[in-house]
């Protein structure tokens, strides 16, 4: 196999050196220049595999290199290897879909050499022939929705936020679906008015909410799992700031809501394409035949998981790895190939822990992978303890 | 609670005697000092700090306004509330009192009613007085704390750069010399063989000479010490990560730390736990708890942060004496069940009072380069005054020790 070529991109030439080094042993091609204008001509001349650069450069800066890159080649990686010490900084370009994952300055080398093999590994699974095959005839494949479109330009040109709070207006469904989730526990704001929701909310999760309620749209008769998956998504982004304030300490960033959101979105696909035939398989397992029963039927009988399908189509629309390893791996936490494993780990407590909340008064005892627990220094009664509290 | 000093001048005995009455009949909130002429009460306000004055007029020797006129000429008494004591009726008397500084006046001989609900009144002032004091001094804090957050952030990112470099570079170089190590190890068994095996005489003196070189050059400790190089070197690193991440902390608002109900003296061993390894030979750690001591909500890192601050603070200073007997450090934690006070003291050798008002300073420190960031108290400040709303008081006397008192209120009040 020919080897991987990797642009590195950073104002500091001892940065590049050391880099350099890191990579002494490993089968890249490498390419380093210190100036974005460099970048994009090497970018347009070499067939560049993963993009690396540096966020605050003289003249044009990481932003810029990386908004050029989404444009004119969308499929090669962005990571952002950054001095940043406030993490918030990064997580907004994530936010923005302009990077797929970010390495913070100073790091250590066999990490990235590390996170940027799990990078291609990841990619190659995204785009992995027999997956795309299948993907491709599935009919119901969700294009991005005009209204998404239509918002996502207004925000992009820089249009009023009267006129985006009235193209959201127009959707019923859009527009309840804001007011919940700005009034849920995950923001806490008290408001009736879209117009303040929206700007509490911010333009990016405002995009990935009109996203998923465009997509989740379910004829009437499936109603009923249209209510499951957005209840269940609202428990888990409520578990989310539970886990998240009650035991890191920390406020929830909106890359967790977003992951909440999608999550199952491949679900809704299957929903929407086999119909009877998923329905019955999901009837098939809530009847008492666990998770991991769910994904093998669906590998047997789609041939992809839920999983790969969310993961695959978010890949599609540039999300960052964040948010795709959680589609991806919620259900396998433990898997050696994700990059992000803290948030996944996050998400599949959360996810867990929302079954717990829908099912307190059946029989069906929840397990909790025991190599999750020890890896976030946690026990069952902790976890009761966290996602008992309530989010007040 | 803050104690406030009133000196009573007067060269009546009488007058004295009845005012020490009625402030005690009364239970005003203050301790006397008495002065029977002007002389003793410019004598004792130079020994205690002293809130209030009530000044006779008509004294021998210094007259009550040379008194007045003699301790305005000095700032450092600008605060100091002075109470005129006459039987003169003289307004112009009194004008030229309040002209050279007097607050007000008492009338004589002394109307009980009038003379206590004018004392009240200064003592009331004063108070107000240190309040805005130390309000001022908290703002004045908190604004250099911001400062130094929005400069952080730029500094850390400058600083991050070279530190990232630096410290991929070392993690390289060590790999190469592991590299070069196990090949030079190698050329030493292969001329070990030769020496054996060879019987050449050239080559054996070139391999004598080799190994000469070695010795000159050190060549085993060389190789035995570069594993402690790096690992000291690497821990520097780290130490540099550490401050800057410690400097961000300042600028940092999207952590929020969990306050929770603790048990202060648990936090408060933990910290000595920690300390032991710098204390040990130095110092004694007497401990002293009260029972059944209530929890107290705080945020527990930040607490021992400040615990571990003030008392490798302590060690150092004591340290610093180089005396041959150890040290001593009190612990005291009691509770009066609306606040817990946390009294950390050391009999080392006090703190000047030209430094006094600059310890609490972002970057003010008496430790070598590198020893300190000078951050430490400053940051204890933060986390005492501002973000649980208690108190960090100093008491300090040159020679004596240092006492730093820290007041949690046992309940926070969350702001939402």
């Amino acid at each position: 196999m020919e080897n991987k070529k990797i642009l590195f991109v950073d104002d500091e030439v001892d940065i590049l050196r050391s880099i350099e080094r890191a990579f002494l042993e490993e089968d890249f091609e490498i390419y380093f220049t210190k100036s974005v204008d460099e970048a994009i001509v090497i970018l347009d001349t070499k067939d560049i595999d993963i993009l690396v650069s540096d966020m605050r450069m003289p003249i044009k800066d990481g932003v810029e290199l990386f908004k050029y890159a989404k444009k004119n080649y969308p499929s090669i990686p962005r990571i952002a290897l950054s001095a940043y010490t406030d993490e918030g900084q990064v997580y907004r370009l994530l936010d923005k879909n302009l990077i797929k994952l970010y390495i913070l300055k100073p790091w250590k080398n066999s990490e990235v050499v590390d996170i940027i093999k799990k990078a291609i590994a990841l990619e190659e699974k995204l785009n992995d022939k027999r997956m795309l095959t299948i993907i491709n005839n599935i009919e119901s494949l969700p294009t991005l929705p005009d209204i998404y479109i239509k918002v996502n330009n207004m925000i992009e040109t820089g249009s009023g936020l009267n006129d985006i709070v009235e193209e959201v207006s127009r959707d019923q469904s859009i527009s309840s679906r804001i007011l919940r989730i700005a009034n849920s526990g995950f923001y806490g704001l008290k408001t009736d008015s879209i117009a303040q929701a929206v700007s509490y909310l911010g333009s990016d999760i405002l995009k990935n909410i009109i996203l998923t309620t465009q997509i989740f749209k379910l004829s009437s008769s499936d109603r009923m799992y249209y209510e499951m998956i957005w209840g269940h998504t609202e428990i888990i982004s409520e578990n989310m700031v539970k886990f998240v304030k009650n035991y890191l300490g920390e406020k929830p960033l909106p890359i967790y809501l977003s992951a909440a959101l999608f999550h199952d979105i491949g679900m809704v696909i299957l929903i929407k394409e086999f119909k009877n035939k998923y329905k019955q398989i999901l009837r098939t397992v809530q009847e008492g035949n666990g998770e991991g029963k769910l994904l093998e039927l669906e590998k047997e009988n789609f041939g992809m998981t839920h999983q790969e399908l969310g993961g695959l189509l978010l890949n599609w629309w540039e999300f960052p790895y964040h948010i795709i390893e959680c589609l991806m791996y919620h259900h396998s936490p433990n898997n050696e190939e994700i990059i992000n494993k803290d948030l996944v780990k996050m998400l599949y407590l959360c996810d867990v822990y929302s079954w717990k909340n829908i099912l307190k008064n059946k029989k069906r005892k929840i397990e909790i992978d025991p190599k999750v627990l020890k890896d976030m220094n946690l026990t069952v009664e902790k976890c009761d303890e966290i996602f008992g509290a309530s989010t007040k | 609670m803050i104690e406030l000093k009133i000196l009573i001048v007067d060269d009546t005995k009488l007058n004295l005697a009845f005012a020490e009455s009625i402030i005690k009949k009364y239970n005003l909130d203050v301790e006397m000092v008495f002065a029977e002429n002007g002389m003793v009460a410019l004598e004792a306000l130079r020994k205690h700090t002293i809130n209030i004055i009530i000044l006779d007029i008509v004294m021998p020797g210094m007259t009550g306004i040379e008194v007045l006129k003699k301790i305005r000429s000095d700032q450092a008494n600008d605060n100091i509330r002075i109470l005129m004591f006459t039987s003169i009726n003289d307004k112009k008397i009194l004008r030229e009192c309040l002209e050279s500084g007097a607050t007000d006046y008492i009338n004589k001989p002394i109307d009980e009613v009038e003379f206590v609900s004018r004392i009240k009144v200064a003592i009331r002032e004063c108070k107000y007085q240190t309040k805005i004091k130390d309000t001022q001094y908290f703002i004045v804090q908190k604004e250099k704390l911001i400062a130094i957050g929005e400069l952080a952030a730029g500094i850390a990112h400058e600083i991050n750069n070279p530190v990232g470099y630096v410290q991929s570079n070392l993690q390289t170089l060590k790999k190469y010399a592991e590299n070069l190590k196990s090949i030079s190890e190698e050329y030493g068994n292969f001329s070990k063989e030769l020496l054996r095996n060879v019987e050449d005489k050239d080559i054996l003196t070139r391999i004598q000479s080799i190994d000469d070189q070695k010795k000159h050059m050190k060549y085993d400790f060389i190789v035995n010490d570069l594993g402690e190089l790096f690992k000291e070197s690497f821990s520097g690193l780290d130490r540099v990560t550490e401050i800057v991440q410690s400097l961000k902390n300042f600028a940092r608002q999207d952590k929020i730390d969990l306050i929770k109900a603790e048990d202060i003296t648990q936090i408060m061993d933990e910290t000595l736990i920690i300390a032991k390894n710098e204390s040990k030979y130095y110092v004694n750690i007497i401990k002293e708890y009260q029972e059944g001591l209530p929890d107290v909500e705080c945020i527990r890192n930040q607490i021992g942060q400040v615990f571990l601050n003030i008392i490798v603070n302590a060690i150092q200073a004591i340290k610093g004496q180089g005396k041959a007997e150890k040290g001593n450090i009190y612990i005291k934690i009691y509770s009066d069940n609306i606040n817990i006070m946390c009294s950390i003291r050391d009999d080392g050798p006090g703190i000047p009072d030209s430094m006094k008002s600059s310890i609490f300073d972002p970057f003010f420190t008496t430790k070598d380069v590198g020893e300190g960031t000078g951050l430490g108290l400053s940051i204890s400040h933060d986390i005492i005054v501002n973000k649980h709303k208690g108190e960090i008081i100093l008491n300090t006397q040159i020679g004596q020790g240092t006492e730093f008192v820290i007041k949690l209120p046992i309940k926070q009040k969350f702001d939402v």
